[in-house]
């Protein structure tokens, strides 16, 4: 049984994968069985699984006293239903549950109690594990304060998905925290003239020195997963950019295979945009004349059919191209690797073929340029046939006259044919755009890297899988 | 029907590389890893946690269902119930498949293999730990009977990932 040869993985396979987010789930469980290691691994997971919602927001809102973390984090959990944590609420609920047990002092300056950090921790664990915080998710708010703390809840297995790090400069937070004062005359605590867990002035600066060592630490322990918001502008806005950083799904460890489809009129760079997209992401780089021509080179009986079409210039049948190119997709590089795919489909019969191979694209993109800017882009292009560098009569002129004699120009860029090519282009170009109503449009006049970061950023965003498919959008440089 | 365990395994183990990684880590690392890392590495051996991920993965892929998480929790119910003895642990090849393998093993119906072709079909069909030698090993034929025997064994073995009761 020769098993090392032509394995082929399905596309049907790697397909169900990204659509139910396979991975995503695996690692979820695995994960749960790491941290909680129970002694029923099964029954285990079977709970887990029952469960129904396995992912939960688990969300910090950090930041300095005044800086607005209360009222995001009411926000979040009216929005995401999860529940909201903070430092006084856990400490309530115990003092509750453990009157005789009492370790905790009740000189406590502002929201920073004084307890000793291992009973902290395990106080916020025992809260986190809970049956409303496990099925609902959780939203801390201020916890945790130190870079200390933040380690001594991960060894516990407490670690969020988002770190939000609300930030305003200080003369604001100032100004709020005395502003808060001045709302609350009712609390003024007989004791100690202080304001109820409002501080004074002096305290209010000496919490912001602390904070903001802090800070810095805390940054680096949760670097991967957090953002910095301002919080010194409106409301909404600040509640806005939190939101749409949390809804943001970490980018994940699922072995990723892009596959992207590129289409535009002749010059609009497609395959110097597919070459720089395949060297970047390791993609395997196709480009449909090239593969024809290759396999026209072989001496299979279909090369020798395909080698007929080229010569003679009539369009490759479809079905011949679309069994050259399923061949070609199917190998083990472009399943594992992913590709890049340019020159076909050209119709909208051909892009059907391709749907029902399986061959279903993540990402596709058209570049549109006007007709006169492929003209002039075409007709003034050569070859020079000794270095094989290409020049362009206005963008890129040869060197030197010498080389300029020598170029010489391809005779499918005449004018007439290029005319025949966008003629092909635009009868085929809208039905297309139907076939893929999640596709992005691209406007290449402009040069090519910027051409190219526009791409990448389509190429890493992570779309929604379960919203319904966005209309064609119009990406221009500059805009995002 | 070896194109399913091909596709399969190669599918499931491009899911699950992060398992064996962290298994090797632990263990080869020796004075490297943590006590913590070593508690993971031992707890993911002991109730063979990397088996079971691979198998469910095998299993996820091959039927596809339109709900994998209910799909989940049934297999996992099955295998629950098979460690308390009532049934069979769910599996990826059940014995039409093994008979199956043998019919293409031997096409002309001799009723025995080779050594060597029993060691490989065993392989491919992700068994590890089968008997090497088993009968009539010396005379390089290997009955039909013995190799039943030792497929369903050794597919018990790989399917029963939990920790022996």
């Amino acid at each position: 049984m020769d098993t090392a040869a032509r394995v082929r993985i399905p596309p049907a396979m790697a397909l169900y994968a990204e659509k139910h987010d396979i991975f995503d789930l695996l690692q979820i469980m695995v994960r749960s069985l790491m941290v909680d290691k129970p002694e029923e691994p099964i029954q285990y997971l079977i709970q887990l699984l029952r469960r129904g919602r396995i992912e939960v927001p688990h969300i910090m809102v950090l930041g300095p006293p005044a800086s607005g973390k209360r009222t995001i984090a009411r926000q979040l959990c009216e929005h995401t239903r999860a529940v909201h944590i903070t430092a006084s609420a856990v400490l309530k609920e115990d003092k509750a549950r453990l009157r005789e047990r009492r370790q905790v002092s009740t000189h406590s300056h502002g929201d920073t109690p004084e307890i000793p950090r291992e009973l902290w921790i395990k106080l916020i664990q025992q809260r986190l594990s809970e049956a409303d915080c496990i099925r609902r998710g959780w939203v801390l708010e201020g916890i945790p304060h130190t870079r200390q703390e933040a380690l001594l809840l991960q060894e516990v297995g407490i670690f969020p998905e988002h770190v939000v790090m609300l930030e305003a400069p200080d003369e604001i937070l100032i100004k709020r925290s005395l502003a808060k004062r001045k709302d609350h005359p009712s609390k003024v605590d007989a004791k100690t003239e202080q304001l109820q867990g409002v501080p004074s002035e002096d305290n209010v600066a000496s919490q912001l020195i602390k904070y903001h060592q802090e800070a810095h630490a805390l940054l680096r322990t949760y670097k991967n997963c957090l953002k910095v918001v301002k919080s010194d502008q409106s409301q909404d806005e600040v509640f806005a950019q939190v939101l749409s950083h949390v809804q943001c799904k970490t980018w994940p460890m699922a072995p990723h295979t892009p596959r992207v489809l590129l289409f535009g009129p002749p010059g609009s760079g497609k395959s110097l945009q597919a070459t720089l997209i395949a060297q970047k992401y390791n993609l395997v780089n196709i480009c449909c004349g090239e593969l024809l021509r290759a396999v026209s080179a072989d001496e299979t009986s279909v090369g020798e059919l395909i080698k007929q079409y080229l010569v003679s210039g009539e369009p490759v049948p479809d079905s011949m191209v679309l069994q050259v190119m399923t061949e070609r997709l199917s190998r083990l590089d472009c399943t594992s690797r992913g590709w890049v795919l340019h020159g076909f489909p050209r119709n909208i019969n051909q892009a059907k073929m391709l749907h029902e191979a399986n061959f279903i694209p993540s990402r596709v993109f058209f570049l549109e340029m006007t007709d006169e800017v492929a003209s002039e882009v075409v007709t003034l292009r050569a070859v020079d046939p000794i270095t094989g560098e290409r020049y362009h009569s206005l963008y890129k002129p040869a060197p030197s006259p010498e080389i300029e004699a020598r170029l010489r120009h391809n005779p499918q860029d005449s004018e007439e044919w290029l005319q025949i090519r966008l003629a092909q282009y635009s009868a085929n170009v809208l039905a297309l755009k139907d076939t893929y109503p999640g596709a992005v449009c691209v406007n290449v006049d402009q040069d090519p890297h910027s051409v190219f970061e526009t791409l990448e950023s389509w190429l890493i965003r992570r779309v929604a899988t379960t919203a319904a498919p966005s209309d064609v959008e119009d990406v221009k440089e500059g805009e995002s | 029907m070896s194109a399913k365990q091909e596709h399969v395994a190669a599918a499931g183990s491009r899911e699950t590389p992060c398992l064996s990684n962290q298994g090797r880590a632990a263990r080869g690392g020796g004075n490297m890893a943590t006590p913590r890392e070593r508690e993971a590495a031992d707890y993911l051996e002991e109730h063979k946690i990397a088996e079971l991920m691979h198998n469910l993965t095998s299993l996820l892929f091959f039927h596809r269902p339109e709900k994998p998480i209910p799909f989940l929790i049934a297999q996992l119910e099955k295998l629950q119930a098979s460690r308390e003895g009532a049934t069979e642990p769910p599996c990826l090849f059940d014995l039409s498949n093994v008979d199956a393998v043998f019919g293409i093993l031997d096409p002309t119906g001799q009723g025995h293999v080779t050594l060597v072709q029993y060691r490989e079909a065993l392989s491919t069909l992700g068994i590890k730990g089968f008997d090497d030698f088993p009968e009539g090993a010396a005379a390089d034929r290997i009955s039909l009977a013995t190799f039943k025997r030792e497929a369903k064994a050794g597919l018990l073995r790989s399917s029963a990932t939990y920790k022996a009761v």
